[in-house]
C-alpha cells in the first residue's frame, strides 16, 4: 500500500490476486461498457377489447361527434387529463387531447339504451404510460340533448368513467364537463404531425412515415402531415427519413447504405421498418391521405436524390385527383436546401408548382413559395411572418415539440400553422385558446 | 473578450493550483482519499460523450469536449474540487466540497458538487442560447492497487433551473427535481516516470443532459448517456 501523498512512479506490482492490470485491456472493457449502451423501450399494449366493448351498441353518427366537441373541465381525472381537456371528433370517433406530457386518448363511441358509450386508450406521448380509458354520458348528462340533434352548453353535458394503467387495474374515475367550444381563430390553422405521424422515439403504434402512421395523424390531432421522400435505384418515390438503411428505422435486414442504392423490388423483398410494415410508396401514401383520411395539408419533404420534377409530376396527379374526389387537399413540396432550389428553377413551369420554402425570404421570393417554414429555434420573427402575409404567403413553423414554445408561438407569434411531433399538444393549445 | 478567451482563462485558472502545488499531492483526480493538507492536484483531459439514438437519431452522435479539473485538500480530510467541461456549444463550470477517509488499501468519500452549465448555437436555422444549475451529491469508493487505483462515483442528478431563449422567445423554469443518477467508474495509473493517466466511463441515467440542451428533447423519460473520459495529471 502507498502511504498518502507519496509520490507516484510507476510500480512493478502488476497485479493482484494474479490478475494483472494493464491500460490496454481497462481501454477495453471501457469501450465495451460504453458501446454496450443502449435500451429498449418495449410498451405495453392496453388490455382492452374496443370492439367486443362495443359490441351491441348502435354507431354515433358524425354529427353528434362534432357536437360532442369542446373545451371540457376536469373534475375527476386531473391526473391524466390536467384541469382543462380538449374533445375532438377525428376518424370514426373523438380524440381527448390535454397538456399533460402531451397526452392523447383515442375513442370509439357508441349509443347504448339511450346513453353514449366511449371505450379507448390513453397514451402520455412524451414518455411510455398509456392505459385503458371507459366512460359515458347518461342521457341525463347530455346524451339525450346531443342525440336529438342539439349542441353542447356550458354545464350541460358531463361524462363519468373511469381510467386505469395498461393492465387494466387500478381504475380512477373521470369526470368531465363541458364549458366552451373550441376555438377556431380569425383564419384556419394546420396542425401538421412529422414524419406522418411521429418519430420512431415516441414509440407509437406504427412506424414513422407509414400509410399506417398517417391514417392515425388525426386521431393524434393533426389535420395536416409532412412525410420524407427519397427514391429508389429505379426511380421510384418512398417514404423514408434517414440518409442510410439502419436499425433505428428499420428491422436487421443485411442491407446497408442508402435507399437509392436499391431497387424498388429488392426493398420491398428484404426491408422492413421497425413495426415490421414495408418502407410505402409515395403513390401509396398519397392514396391513402386521399381515400382514407381527411387530412387536408400534405408537405413532402424533398430528401437526397429525390428529383424536385418528380414531386411536381406527382403533385399534380393528386392535386387533380383530390379535386375529382371533391377534397380539399394542398400538397406542397419542400425545399429543404439550395440543391433543390436549384432543381425547382430549372422546371420549365416552376412558377405552377405549390412549394414551401425552408431558406430565407429572398429564397421564398425567388421560388415563387407559397409557405415560408423558419426552423422554430430562429424564434417567431414577427417581422419576417407579416412581411410574408403581406405577399399573400403562409408561414410554418417545425418541428416544435416543446409545450411551453408552442404556448408562445401561439400567443406571441403569427404563424399559420405548426409541425410537432406531438400534435395533439399543439391542437390542445390551439383548440383552448 | 470573445468566447474562445473565457475557455483559455477558465483553463488556466483550473490547472493554476497545480503550479502551485507543494511537493505532495493527492491521489489523483478521481480517487477518493484525504490528502496532504493544503495539497493539490490538476488534470486535463477528453470527454466523449454517446447521446441516446432517440434524441441523436441520424445525426452526428458523438460530442467531444475539453476538461480540465483541480482538487485542494482542506484540513480535517475536507476537500474543494472544481472542475470544467467545455466545448463553446455546451459547456459546464463545476465545484463541489467532499470530505473524505481511508481504511487501509480503501478510500470512500461524500461530496455535493453545484454546476452552471451554458451553451450558445447560432448556425445556420438556430439562434439559441441557455444556461441552468444542477446539483450533483454524491458518494465514491475507490481501492488502491498499488499499479492502479480504481474509483467509483454516484451521483444523483438534480436539475435545479434551465433558461433557454429562441430568437427572441424564452422559457425558464425553476425545477427542483432529481432528474437521473450518473455512475463514474475511473483507473488511475502512472504511465511513465512523473506522468499519470486517467481513463474512465461515466454513464448517466437521465431525464436531461445538458450537452443536448439544443435537441429541446420533451421526452420525459430515463436515456442512458455514456462518456469516455481520459486525461492525464499534472
Amino acid at each position: 500500500m502507498m502511504s498518502p501523498g507519496a509520490p507516484r512512479v510507476p510500480s512493478t506490482r502488476w497485479g493482484i490476486g494474479g490478475v494483472r492490470w494493464h491500460p490496454g485491456r481497462l481501454l477495453l472493457l471501457v469501450l465495451l461498457l460504453q458501446l454496450s449502451c443502449n435500451e429498449e423501450v418495449v410498451l405495453p399494449v392496453p388490455a382492452i377489447d374496443v370492439a367486443a366493448e362495443l359490441a351491441g351498441t348502435r354507431a354515433l353518427p358524425p354529427a353528434v361527434l362534432t357536437a360532442m366537441e369542446g373545451v371540457y373541465e376536469v373534475i375527476d381525472g386531473q391526473a391524466l387529463l390536467g384541469r382543462e381537456a380538449v374533445v375532438k371528433h377525428t376518424g370514426s370517433g373523438l380524440s381527448i387531447f390535454t397538456d399533460r406530457d402531451a397526452g392523447v386518448v383515442m375513442l370509439e363511441c357508441g349509443i347504448a339504451d339511450s346513453a353514449i358509450i366511449v371505450v379507448g386508450t390513453w397514451r402520455k406521448l412524451t414518455g411510455t404510460e398509456t392505459g385503458v380509458f371507459r366512460a359515458s354520458i347518461s342521457e341525463l348528462h347530455g346524451a339525450a340533448r346531443l342525440l336529438a340533434g342539439g349542441t353542447a352548453e356550458a354545464g350541460a353535458v358531463t361524462v363519468l368513467g373511469d381510467f386505469g394503467n395498461a393492465t387494466g387495474k387500478g381504475m380512477r374515475p373521470l369526470q368531465l364537463v363541458y364549458r366552451r367550444p373550441l376555438y377556431h381563430g380569425p383564419r384556419p390553422f394546420l396542425v401538421i404531425a412529422h414524419r406522418a405521424g411521429g418519430r420512431n422515439s415516441d414509440h407509437l403504434p406504427a412506424s414513422e412515415n407509414t400509410a399506417e402512421l398517417v391514417r392515425m395523424a388525426e386521431r393524434f390531432g393533426a389535420n395536416g402531415v409532412e412525410i420524407d421522400v427519397q427514391v429508389t435505384r429505379d426511380g421510384v418515390p418512398v417514404v423514408y427519413h434517414d440518409e442510410t438503411l439502419n436499425l433505428r428505422l428499420t428491422q436487421k435486414s443485411g442491407l446497408v447504405g442508402s435507399i437509392s442504392d436499391y431497387t424498388l423490388a429488392q426493398i420491398e423483398s428484404f426491408v422492413r421498418l421497425k413495426n415490421g410494415e414495408r418502407i410505402p410508396t409515395l403513390r401509396r401514401m398519397l392514396g391513402t391521405i386521399l381515400r382514407q383520411t381527411t387530412l387536408r395539408f400534405v408537405w413532402l419533404d424533398s430528401k437526397y436524390t429525390v428529383p424536385v420534377a418528380l414531386l411536381r409530376d406527382l403533385q399534380r396527379a393528386y392535386v387533380d385527383s383530390a379535386r375529382h374526389f371533391n377534397r380539399d387537399l394542398t400538397i406542397v413540396i419542400g425545399l429543404p436546401d439550395a440543391e433543390k432550389v436549384d432543381q425547382l428553377l430549372r422546371i420549365p413551369d416552376y412558377e405552377d408548382a405549390t412549394v414551401l420554402c425552408e431558406l430565407d425570404v429572398e429564397t421564398v421570393r425567388r421560388t415563387h413559395a407559397e409557405i415560408w417554414a423558419p426552423r422554430w429555434t430562429m424564434g417567431t420573427q414577427n417581422a419576417l411572418v407579416a412581411a410574408m402575409h403581406a405577399e399573400g404567403r403562409l408561414v410554418l413553423s417545425w418541428t416544435l415539440d416543446n409545450a411551453e414554445y408552442i404556448q408562445q408561438f401561439l400567443r406571441d407569434g403569427d404563424v399559420d400553422g405548426i409541425l410537432s411531433n406531438y400534435p395533439s399538444l399543439v391542437a390542445y393549445y390551439h383548440f383552448v385558446q | 473578450m470573445n468566447r474562445t478567451s473565457h475557455t483559455v482563462i477558465v483553463l488556466l485558472l483550473l490547472l493554476l493550483p497545480s503550479a502551485l502545488r507543494a511537493q505532495e499531492t493527492p491521489e489523483g483526480m478521481h480517487f477518493p482519499a484525504p490528502g496532504p493538507v493544503w495539497s493539490s492536484q490538476s488534470a486535463i483531459g477528453l470527454r466523449l460523450l454517446t447521446v441516446p439514438r432517440d434524441i441523436a437519431e441520424e445525426e452526428l452522435n458523438k460530442a467531444p469536449s475539453i476538461e480540465a479539473q483541480s482538487v485542494l485538500s482542506l484540513p480535517w480530510h475536507f476537500s474543494v474540487r472544481g472542475g470544467a467541461v467545455l466545448q463553446v456549444l455546451t459547456n459546464e463550470l463545476r465545484l463541489g466540497t467532499h470530505w473524505s477517509w481511508r481504511l487501509g488499501d480503501v478510500s470512500m468519500s461524500v461530496g455535493d458538487d453545484w454546476a452552471f452549465w451554458f451553451g450558445f448555437m447560432n448556425l445556420d436555422g438556430f439562434d439559441n442560447r441557455a444556461n441552468g444549475w444542477i446539483n450533483y451529491p454524491g458518494v465514491a469508493v475507490g481501492i488502491d492497487l498499488g499499479a492502479a487505483r480504481l474509483s467509483a462515483r454516484g451521483e444523483g442528478i438534480f436539475l435545479l433551473s434551465q433558461h433557454t431563449l429562441a430568437g427572441e422567445s424564452e422559457v425558464s423554469s425553476t425545477k427542483r427535481m432529481l432528474v437521473g443518477t450518473a455512475l463514474t467508474l475511473a483507473m488511475e495509473q502512472p504511465i511513465s516516470r512523473g506522468t499519470e493517466m486517467y481513463l474512465g466511463v461515466r454513464l448517466s441515467r437521465t431525464k436531461f443532459h445538458y450537452q443536448t440542451w439544443f435537441a429541446f428533447s420533451t421526452f420525459d423519460r430515463h436515456l442512458l448517456f455514456s462518456e469516455l473520459l481520459i486525461g492525464v495529471l499534472l
